[in-house]
């Protein structure tokens, strides 16, 4: 009987405090979620979309898809209604707020914004030739020049590549993501692994001791890891090194670099040409020409460009004060370029020679002039000498 | 007429090996000598008084001249009775691969570029018969007192005056 009570007052006891205990996470359950399930975004401000695709990208069930609208004369999302799950991240992800899903807008707005990537951009300074062209396209204004080279800020970055597409320079602006991070990391520990177990093959011994580029280096610390020497990633300076290339190996970004790298221009077909009829031969384009391509004839003194060595970056296209540049297909320039260029070679070949018969001549000049002189003054001796030995015999 | 010619193979060939060059200088090398014949000279002084620069000293037996201060002018030459003074005058100019030496009597005409000359006045400083003059069209010669010694000629840095031989 007792024990009958017993547990009938622990079941009543427990089911009562149970009771309160779940009135307040019942009633808690019942708040509906910030997700605005089923309700599809709209494009709120479409001016404002600058067709970077993030929402696209963002998109866990494919609604949405970048579509060229007409009357906005570039591409804005279209959102398949029938697909979309209401996630909202769409939303969050958009750089310029132009999806717009219950107030789900405003509460991001409020919010310290950093927009989640997968790939991160960086500036090759050594390939980079100053021509702001990735400035000028960057929709969020995340490349910023300091006077000496131009670079992107991560955190502002929405990865668009714009910049990408705009950069005159094949492969100066490099694209990494997670999994080559991933990839490069675990190559990292495998050597690592290896060498604690003494098992590390002896690979290729590279040239020359490599050099870190400042601008590509992410500062993630496997080239330290790896390297049996020492690498100071404060100064950016390789301090001891065996030339074992095993930096160069788990460097995600290529920071690690030996030798020397060309700049390849992504346009082949069309280069810019400079009209000699109107060049006022100012040389602007000489001095702003970072690669090195304007040579100044010998021949007109004017400057002309070389394609094989021009990125058409359009710098001295910009700063020509009497638009004497413009761009045509890439035969002509190079045409013009050969003429030019075996002129020169010519002109400096003979002046060379030219140069080098005065040098000679003049050497002879001196020499010959000393010679008639002592031959001049031997003759005149000896005339007077006859004549006096003459006065002599006589005189006897 | 050329009194000596001499090959100039040799130097020539120590600048350009082998190949044919001709070469000319417009340069000419000047020298003279003035020699008293003893057996003519009676030492009677004339040449000692008509010295515009003093340079010949009345000594026995004929006189003596000072050949660093002498500037052959010929003033000597031209007062000898006798003609016992000789000025021998070898002019050496290189033409066609050839050292010509030419003796030659006396200078006939005084030539002045105008363009060359810069003005050093040194001609005009050391002229020993005062002929030379400023004007503001460079400098000007007084052709009486010049007496063609050829002095200037020597003289002058940039040859700016020349002179025409007989």
């Amino acid at each position: 009987m007792a024990s009958t009570l017993w547990y009938l007052y622990i079941l009543t006891k427990k089911r009562f405090i149970k009771r309160f205990l779940w009135a307040k996470t019942d009633r808690e359950y019942t708040i509906p979620p910030k997700r605005f399930r089923k309700i599809p975004p709209v494009v709120e401000y479409p001016e404002r979309c600058i067709s970077c695709g993030a929402c696209e990208g963002s998109c866990p069930s494919s609604a949405i898809e970048m579509v060229y609208f007409q009357d906005h004369n570039k591409k804005l999302p279209r959102i398949d209604v029938g697909a979309c799950i209401g996630c909202g991240n769409c939303v969050e992800s958009c750089p310029t707020k132009v999806l717009e899903i219950g107030n789900l807008r405003e509460e991001t707005l409020s919010l310290p914004w950093n927009v989640p990537k997968y790939r991160y951009f960086v500036i090759d300074q050594e390939l980079c030739v100053n021509c702001g062209s990735c400035k000028g396209v960057c929709p969020v204004d995340a490349i910023d020049y300091d006077g000496d080279s131009y670079r992107i800020d991560v955190n502002r970055c929405i990865g668009c590549e714009r910049c990408v597409e705009a950069c005159p320079v094949l492969d100066a602006i490099r694209i990494y993501d997670e999994e080559v991070l991933k990839e490069k990391f675990n190559r990292c520990f495998e050597i690592k692994f290896k060498r604690m177990v003494k098992e590390e093959e002896r690979g290729e011994v590279i040239p020359e001791v490599p050099r870190i580029v400042i601008s590509l280096c992410i500062r993630c610390g496997n080239c330290v890891d790896v390297c049996p020497g020492e690498i100071d990633l404060k100064d950016y300076k390789v301090v001891e090194c065996t030339r074992c290339g095993r930096c160069i190996e788990v460097c995600p970004t290529g920071a690690m670099r030996i030798g020397e790298v060309s700049r390849v221009s992504k346009i082949k077909d069309r280069c810019y040409i400079i009209e000699e009829d109107r060049c006022i031969g100012c040389r602007i384009c000489y001095r702003v020409c970072s690669v090195g391509a304007i040579d100044i004839s010998w021949d007109t003194r004017l400057p002309y460009i070389n394609p094989e060595r021009c990125v058409r970056c359009g710098v001295c296209y910009r700063e020509c004060p009497v638009e004497a540049i413009s761009l045509t297909d890439t035969e002509s320039s190079l045409k013009l370029y050969r003429l030019r260029k075996v002129r020169d070679y010519f002109e400096s070949m003979v002046s060379k020679d030219l140069d080098e018969i005065s040098r000679k001549y003049v050497q002879l000049k001196s020499d010959l002039l000393e010679f008639a002189q002592g031959k001049v003054e031997e003759a005149l001796k000896r005339i007077v000498d006859e004549k006096m030995k003459k006065d002599d015999s006589n005189a006897l | 007429m050329p009194f000596e010619m001499l090959p100039l193979k040799d130097i020539i060939n120590k600048y350009f090996e082998g190949d044919s060059v001709e070469v000319s200088l417009e340069d000419k090398v000047v020298r003279k000598s003035i020699v008293i014949d003893p057996e003519r000279c009676v030492s009677c002084g004339l040449c000692v008084e008509a010295c515009p620069l003093g340079v010949i000293d009345s000594t026995t037996p004929y006189p003596e001249i000072d050949v660093d201060r002498c500037v052959y002018c010929g003033q000597c030459v031209e007062a000898c009775p006798l003609h016992a003074v000789e000025i021998i005058h070898l002019l050496g100019k290189v033409v066609k691969n050839y050292l010509i030496v030419y003796r030659v009597r006396r200078n006939k005409k005084l030539l002045y570029n105008r363009k060359r000359c810069i003005m050093c006045l040194v001609c005009k400083k050391n002229c020993p018969f005062g002929a030379i003059y400023v004007e503001e069209e460079g400098i000007k010669f007084d052709m009486e007192r010049c007496t063609l010694c050829g002095y200037c000629g020597y003289l002058c840095p940039c040859g700016a005056i020349d002179f025409e031989v007989e």
